[in-house]
């Protein structure tokens, strides 16, 4: 499965588009990252672990997206792109969505 | 096609400014725009409370404490019932001598406490302390505290000052996210901290006019504050209860020569018999003699 | 009195070890960025083709950081609300973040030895309440990879 978030792949031929896929993860840290990152807002500097978190989350996000898509019957994502939205305080949904695409020599 | 990554400037996005700096220019003007929002916020909620009507005043300030100044139980001490009766007919007399409108009522309260204080609040209520009635030797001087008091009341000092708290108030815990609970526990207290010395300059004015028509004279007028002089120098150590009085009150000392300057505009006389106290009001330590002025 | 002198040591120490922070992940940056200069990132959609252009595989890369306004820049950026202008304690943090998470994107198109990064994307987020200050940015963008390495890499 090829992921991309350009609009075509230079060397190969895309034959049929089909459809949207997506695929989303919302999480929240533990309250005791909470308390770390409470701390973090009196010295200032990078909150790892949501780091980390929001990474993982992604990844998670990405992998559904990649699942749609290959339930579809789909060989690459292209235009791919991702939206972050705070639900509450402590939690955050992270999405990701592209265009599923067939191509010319993928079987 | 050509493509590379090339290091750009640094602090092109940044403004390059001193935080500090910045941080301590913001302190002090966000202070003075609080400072002046405060005494704007005072002066209008002052005003405005002056419109509100006198009957309106009396129902708020019987929310706070009982209308009958004897209490609802009717249990007060003998010596406290008749001091209170002899008070509330003082007033009366005082008032005789006092343009007052009609739909004011003055109600006395007697506090049997040996504070030096007389304040009015909401509603038209007066409130003498023993302490202070027993350190002033004749009626002459009681009547110019209770026209001083009476004058707040018609002046609508009260309710004036409690709407400024009220309103600076409501400012202060809007600005701080209802943080400081000091500022409701004074503006709760609705006693005589709220006025301003030109409500009491006021206040003096009028009074030692309604003393000259009540008894032909001012003298013994002033006699508030020579006792207030006399007590400070008295007990130089114990002056809580002189700082609290004169931090809202004008000087003791330049009332006196307000009082002087007036009389003498006015040609008033300066000398006069002194009338004694009422017969209820006039026991305890009351040791000071009348002086001649 | 006492709440205000928590207030003050906290102001103190946000200062002190935010002004730290900062100008050693500052310097931490220029450096990786000089580095990494060798790796071009471009918002360019379109990506090289034609003669003599090698055959790239392409790979989605991505780099996050979430970083946290320190007590002082959020209470002199309250500040600064009252007023308006200019939020200057914010501009440095958000630069930071930016190029933070470009490196990142860029450190790990390194790691599967690509040649450019292409149609790169910034993706910022304000995380918590608002006015406690932190924020994720997220850069993403397709890593071009010349055939044969990916691979070998493989």
């Amino acid at each position: 499965m090829i992921i991309s978030n350009l609009e075509f792949l230079p060397d190969q031929k895309v034959t049929r588009h089909i459809g949207l896929v997506q695929g989303s993860s919302v999480r929240s840290k533990h309250v005791g990252r909470d308390v770390m990152a409470g701390l973090k807002n009196i010295f200032g500097g990078e909150l790892v672990g949501y780091t980390e978190l929001l990474q993982d989350s992604r990844v998670e996000a990405t992998e559904r997206m990649i699942e749609q898509a290959r339930s579809i019957g789909a060989d690459a994502v292209l235009n791919v792109r991702f939206s972050t939205s705070s639900i509450t305080a402590g939690a955050a949904e992270i999405f990701v969505y592209g265009t599923a695409v067939e191509l010319a020599d993928h079987g | 096609m050509h493509y590379e990554n090339r290091q750009p400037t640094e602090g092109i996005n940044v403004t390059q400014e001193s935080a500090i700096l910045r941080a301590v220019k913001l302190t002090v003007a966000a202070l003075v725009l609080v400072l002046l929002l405060f005494a704007i916020f005072s002066f209008a909620g002052g005003w405005v409370a002056r419109w509100i009507p006198f009957s309106v005043e009396q129902k708020v300030a019987s929310l706070g404490f009982s209308e009958s100044p004897l209490g609802e139980s009717g249990t007060a001490p003998v010596d406290v019932v008749e001091a209170t009766v002899a008070l509330n007919e003082l007033a009366q007399r005082v008032m005789l001598h006092m343009d007052i409108p009609e739909d004011m009522s003055i109600t006395v309260h007697y506090i049997d406490d040996d504070v030096i204080n007389a304040f009015a609040t909401l509603g038209g209520h007066v409130f003498f302390y023993r302490g202070l009635i027993e350190r002033l030797p004749h009626e002459n001087a009681l009547s110019m505290v209770m026209a001083h008091e009476i004058a707040h009341v018609v002046h609508r000092d009260p309710i004036s000052g409690f709407g400024g708290a009220v309103s600076a108030q409501v400012l202060l815990s809007w600005v701080t996210g209802g943080a400081i609970d000091e500022i409701t526990r004074f503006s709760t207290q609705l006693g005589t901290a709220s006025f301003t010395r030109g409500m009491e300059t006021r206040a003096d004015t009028v009074a030692i006019d309604a003393v000259h028509r009540m008894y032909g004279h001012i003298n013994g007028a002033d006699e508030l504050f020579r006792a207030l002089v006399r007590e400070s120098a008295k007990d130089p150590g114990r002056e809580s209860w002189a700082d609290e009085f004169l931090s809202t009150h004008p000087m003791n000392d330049d009332r006196i020569a307000a009082i002087q300057m007036l009389a003498r505009e006015n040609e008033w006389l300066l000398s006069g018999e002194l009338t004694p106290k009422p017969a209820a009001l006039s026991g305890g330590v009351a040791a000071i003699e009348p002086q001649a002025q | 009195m006492g709440s205000f002198i928590v207030f003050v040591v906290l102001l103190l120490t946000g200062m002190i070890f935010g002004k730290i922070a900062e100008t050693r992940h500052l310097k931490s940056i220029i450096k990786r960025e000089q580095q990494l200069n060798r790796l071009p990132a471009v918002a360019s959609r379109y990506p090289p083709s034609g003669e003599g252009v090698p055959n790239y595989q392409q790979l989605l890369v991505t780099g996050n950081v979430v970083i946290a306004s320190d007590y002082f820049k959020t209470f002199l950026s309250g500040l600064i609300n009252i007023f308006g202008g200019r939020v200057t304690p914010f501009e440095s943090l958000l630069d930071r973040g930016r190029r933070e998470a470009l490196l990142r994107m860029k450190e790990s198109a390194d790691a599967v030895n690509a040649d450019l990064v292409f149609n790169v994307k910034y993706h910022t987020a304000t995380i918590q309440q608002t006015g406690k200050g932190a924020i994720e940015v997220l850069a993403y963008g397709t890593a071009l990879i010349p055939k044969p390495m990916l691979t070998a890499k493989a």
